[in-house]
């Protein structure tokens, strides 16, 4: 149940009950509530009477950004249950569809995608200069908007959401335009990071396993690379963390199990350095047998 | 009977960025219990000496206070001559009718004249 839109309906409807009757009718509307929401509705229909409703209504934006190879129907899912929500106004930014070429190919074609976001994020703050933003951002998402930090000091954001992050572990979170709030919704089933790792550069397996790094926080998932756009997720882990700044503890954060071995392996062993060794060898030899 | 420690950075974890109001809200309330006399606040005092980003977070720590047993939640129905006439321990349990012993008469209860009020617990 959306707590805060049924407390703003019932203190709406109020100013047409007569006085002697507000109490019953307050009863009437919250008799078939079970606890805890019997009483936090209580609670805020108390405190919305002494100050008024206005008092719930603090805004927020919040922005969505995209992966690759993807229209992204997650965002539709995900917009339609934040906007839900009065206070908060959200916007499902994109850049098209960017192929996995592009996505592999470490120069120039990953720069396009960034300027797009950059420029849709500062529309953004245009038009909200007063509210905080947050952004939510899946897979290559994480990468564009990593990089928006270091490059645009301009853009604000108050709280970043990372899932199936592949911003590398030692991203520099301190130097950078940093955010007042990151939490990294990490999926202990989440493999394409590594495998965004391994094949290219300038990616990370944060997504798989974490940054460790006292500068944000990991919440660990059983989950893969696109479980978190369930709305059971969105409610428990994000709606709180939207509108009030609160991380609700994953129950896999201390009982999560290891990686399978081979993922581990994957994560560490040099692909490419071994690839790119193969290829010089095979080129030398073919080189001094031809010339 | 302020926070113990460990609740104290149970709830900074769960709310990092409101890491000093918490701790201001937490001074407040050991500052409110060394008082000889009973002290009653509303939200708005709470809030100004806290300075959580916004009073729905500061709606939220309070029940996690109020659940912990620290702090009380009483509604105050006032008279019309002013000063509070009975407190409740919920809007639900408010009568329609209240006898006001300020003015010695029966009155249909104004929830205009409700004031939510916390009270530190020794």
């Amino acid at each position: 149940m959306n707590i805060d839109n049924f407390v703003l309906e019932i203190l709406g409807e109020l100013n047409f009950v007569v006085n002697e009757e507000k109490i019953e009718f307050i009863k009437y509307k919250t008799d078939n509530l079970e606890e805890p929401e019997k009483s936090k509705v209580i609670n805020l229909i108390e405190l919305g009477i002494a100050k008024g409703p206005g008092f719930l209504q603090s805004k927020h934006v919040v922005v969505l950004i995209h992966g690759i190879r993807t229209h992204a129907s997650w965002q539709g899912i995900v917009k339609s249950e934040l906007s839900s929500h009065q206070n908060i106004h959200v916007y499902d930014i994109g850049y098209g569809y960017f192929d996995g070429f592009r996505f592999w190919f470490p120069f120039y074609t990953r720069n396009k995608p960034i300027n797009t976001i950059t420029s849709k994020l500062r529309r953004i703050q245009e038009k909200h200069p007063e509210e905080p933003i947050t952004v939510i951002a899946h897979s290559f998402g994480t990468y564009i908007v990593s990089m928006i930090l270091e490059r645009c000091s301009d853009i604000k954001i108050k709280r970043l959401l990372l899932c199936g992050s592949i911003i590398q572990d030692d991203y520099d979170w301190v130097n950078i335009n940093c955010p007042s709030s990151i939490v990294n919704e990490v999926g202990l089933k989440d493999y394409w990071p590594v495998a965004a790792k391994v094949s290219s550069w300038g990616y990370g397996c944060t997504g798989s396993f974490g940054f460790k790094n006292p500068d944000l926080r990991d919440r660990y998932h059983d989950l893969d690379h696109s479980e978190f756009f369930t709305l059971r997720f969105i409610r428990q882990f994000w709606i709180p963390y939207v509108i009030k700044g609160q991380l609700v503890p994953s129950p896999f954060d201390e009982r999560r199990p290891n990686p399978p071995w081979f993922i581990s392996f994957v994560s560490i062993f040099p692909f490419k350095t071994s690839v790119l060794a193969a290829l010089a060898t095979i080129s030398w030899v073919l080189l001094t047998r031809y010339l | 009977m302020s926070m113990s420690s460990r609740s104290l950075e149970a709830l900074i974890a769960e709310f990092p960025e409101e890491k000093e109001a918490i701790n201001n809200l937490d001074n407040f309330i050991k500052e409110a219990e060394s008082s000889p006399k009973e002290l009653f606040f509303d939200i708005d005092r709470l809030f100004n000496k806290s300075h959580f980003s916004s009073f729905y977070v500061l709606v939220d720590i309070i029940q996690r206070l109020v659940d912990q047993g620290l702090i009380k939640k009483i509604i105050r129905i006032e008279s019309d001559a002013g000063g509070g006439i009975k407190d409740f321990d919920s809007m639900l349990e408010i009568p329609p009718v209240i006898n006001d012993w300020r003015t010695g008469l029966d009155y249909k209860v104004d929830l205009n004249k409700l004031h939510v009020l916390y009270k530190i617990k020794k």
